[in-house]
């Protein structure tokens, strides 16, 4: 095939003339060296971008807060509060962004930490964050990381007696704080009541747990 | 093994491409080869698998850590994916390959993203994976070249090493140019190429060529220039060409890594030159910008850039910015357009008789509409415009005046 206005040949599957847009008598059946399909841009949302591109935005935003805070008052102490936020809420985005969502946890209890312990210690208030709520955090984060740790291990009734152990000492650290909180003593009350059944149930509960027919018959009825 | 790295530093000419990434748009480039047969996509696929070990800068995925971006391994293996329209298309490179390998018909297309190689690294990957293909297929039996590679060869340091940095000198000079004229149009949607390709007789243009005193790549892009004038209307811009020079032609390196520079030539608006005149600018331009040392100062000024104490501390989400910006002012800001060429590529005689076709593409440009590329093959040269507006009459200008000169040219277009 020709283009006579342009004087070049074209290739027989053309319809019209890609330089001059001629249309031309196309009789030929030779087919097209390009695929027909058109590919379209993903649509999927990227939220791991999305979320990096928060996390540099609250970077930024706490280095122009901390930047401002030294000028003005010749030291650091509000920005503190706008910093460690910052941090926090770019440890909640590392559940999107990071592969192993136990490093995430991690990340993200020790942020909520940093962010209550900057908070009782600009108000002056540091007492309830060391004795109850700093304490309490690290107890919760250790109890996930056991149940991690134990999920990895098939024998339920072990499992399950670990962590009624986990819990007994709980019970005994809280009564404890709650008093030092009180009255400047750790000593215990309550949780020894609470702590003597716990404590025998899951000795038992880890004594039986060697025993394959009662492991089986445990998990039989409370697999989940 | 001892390439088989978790990760990779970029290149030092990959660093840019990174950082121009956007939504819509990715540096990336695409070479065809057409064979006399349909392709069959499982010979293929084991093919690709198997050549993969000889290359194995090629198999990592992009990674952003907080200073530089950086290549990261890939455990998957790579498929084969079916061609399309409009190729070169961005897609998410979150661990993926920096290649897809596409097949229509008779036809295999790779495109690569440009941080992982450049055109010979991609032609020596394509024309190796090609021929272990009609190995398998045809039981053709295989010939080695420089851009053919034995598979059963253990891949070398030089292949898999930033040649940037062994050649680099300690004098360096950044290029700073006046900003060219651009052509303009009607922009097309953004997941769209227009594509032209030009297939001319090679000794025909040759003698052409030589009648003007010229070789192939001055008088193509002397004419090129001259049809820039006649669209440009009288602008007050230069009018600039770059054009990509191989530095394994000007080093003793087989890098399968980018290792490319460039140089603009280009004339001003001043009066409206004849083609004797501007074939003679270009001439003279080229002469003196190809000069080993001009060459090493531009690459030396690359590399100190990047090794820059400040530059290097500051962390890639705020330099990506920066990098980009620069890209846009010093690279397509610069120039008009760009004429890639990858020269005659032989291939050996067992291995032509069943390829009839090859091309080469650059992907749609951030800052110009249009972008060039040639490539000679079994005494055809094919000559290819990419461009991201309507308007194809740059194009028609270009091919009309080589049909004038007395130049047999097929058009073949996607659209």
């Amino acid at each position: 095939m020709y283009c006579k206005k342009c004087n070049v040949r074209l290739k027989e599957y053309l319809k019209e003339c890609p330089l001059c847009h001629n249309k031309v008598e196309n009789i030929s059946e030779e087919s097209n060296p390009y695929n027909s399909y058109v590919e379209k841009f993903s649509r999927k949302v990227n939220i791991k971008y999305f979320s990096k591109l928060i996390m540099k935005f609250l970077l930024l935003i706490s280095f122009i807060t901390l930047l401002l805070n030294i000028i003005i008052n010749k030291t650091v102490n509000w920005s503190l509060y706008a910093i460690t936020s910052s941090f926090y809420i770019c440890s909640c985005y590392s559940y999107i962004i990071l592969e192993d969502k136990k490093n995430a946890f991690i990340i993200n209890v020790f942020a909520l930490e940093m962010l209550l312990l900057i908070i009782s210690y600009l108000t002056n208030t540091l007492s309830w964050f060391i004795y109850l709520v700093g304490p309490i955090i690290l107890m919760v984060l250790y109890f996930v990381l056991l149940n991690i740790y134990l999920s990895n291990y098939k024998n339920m009734l072990r499992n399950f007696s670990i962590v009624l152990m986990y819990i007994a000492l709980i019970l005994f650290l809280l009564d404890g704080l709650i008093h030092l909180y009180k009255i400047d003593i750790f000593t215990t009350s309550w949780s020894i009541y609470s702590n003597i059944p716990i404590l025998i149930i899951s000795l038992l509960l880890f004594i039986l747990s060697f025993n394959k027919k009662i492991q089986n018959e445990f998990e039989k009825r409370f697999f989940i | 093994m001892k390439h088989d790295k978790d990760w990779i530093k970029l290149d030092n000419a990959a660093t840019i491409y990174p950082a121009t990434i956007k939504r819509k748009y990715a540096a990336l480039f695409r070479l065809t080869i057409t064979l006399n047969e349909d392709i069959d996509r499982d010979i293929l696929s084991e093919s690709l698998i198997y050549i993969l070990k000889r290359f194995p800068t090629f198999t990592y995925s992009l990674k952003e850590g907080f200073f530089w971006c950086y290549l990261e391994k890939i455990k998957t293996n790579p498929k084969i994916e079916n061609d399309s329209n409009n190729p070169m298309i961005r897609r998410d490179f979150d661990k993926k390959y920096l290649f897809r390998v596409r097949t229509y018909k008779n036809r295999i297309a790779i495109e690569y993203f440009h941080a992982l190689t450049d055109g010979t690294g991609g032609m020596t990957f394509m024309l190796s994976l090609v021929s272990e293909y009609l190995h398998r297929k045809y039981k053709m039996k295989k010939e080695y070249t420089n851009l053919i590679l034995n598979i059963e060869d253990e891949p070398s340091d030089d292949e898999c090493n930033d040649a940037f940095l062994k050649y680099a000198n300690h004098k360096g000079a950044l290029e700073h140019e006046k900003k060219a004229f651009h052509l303009k149009g009607t922009k097309i949607n953004d997941n769209m190429i227009n594509i032209i390709t030009g297939i001319l007789d090679i000794n025909q243009i040759k003698k052409i060529a030589k009648k003007k005193n010229a070789t192939i790549t001055e008088y193509i892009t002397s004419v090129l220039l001259l049809n820039l004038q006649e669209l440009s209307n009288n602008t007050k811009k230069e009018i600039k060409i770059s054009i990509p020079i191989n530095l394994r032609n000007l080093y003793d390196t087989k890098t399968l890594r980018n290792f490319s520079s460039y140089v603009n030539v280009g004339i001003t608006n001043e009066k409206n030159y004849t083609l004797k005149e501007v074939i003679s600018i270009v001439k003279n331009q080229l002469k003196e910008k190809t000069k080993e040392e001009v060459i090493n100062a531009k690459i030396t000024g690359n590399v100190n850039l990047m090794k820059n104490y400040f530059i290097r501390r500051i962390p890639m989400f705020i330099k990506k910015h920066i990098m980009s910006y620069i890209e846009s002012v010093m690279g397509d800001g610069y120039i008009t357009t760009t004429l890639s060429n990858l020269g005659n590529i032989e291939l050996p005689t067992n291995m032509k008789k069943y390829v009839t076709d090859m091309n080469f593409i650059l992907g749609k440009s951030r800052g110009k509409s249009t972008a060039i590329t040639m490539i000679g093959y079994n005494n055809k040269l094919y000559i290819t415009f990419s461009r991201n507006i309507e308007e194809s009459e740059f194009e028609r200008l270009f091919f009309t005046t080589l049909s004038k000169e007395g130049i047999d040219v097929l058009i073949e277009s996607n659209r």
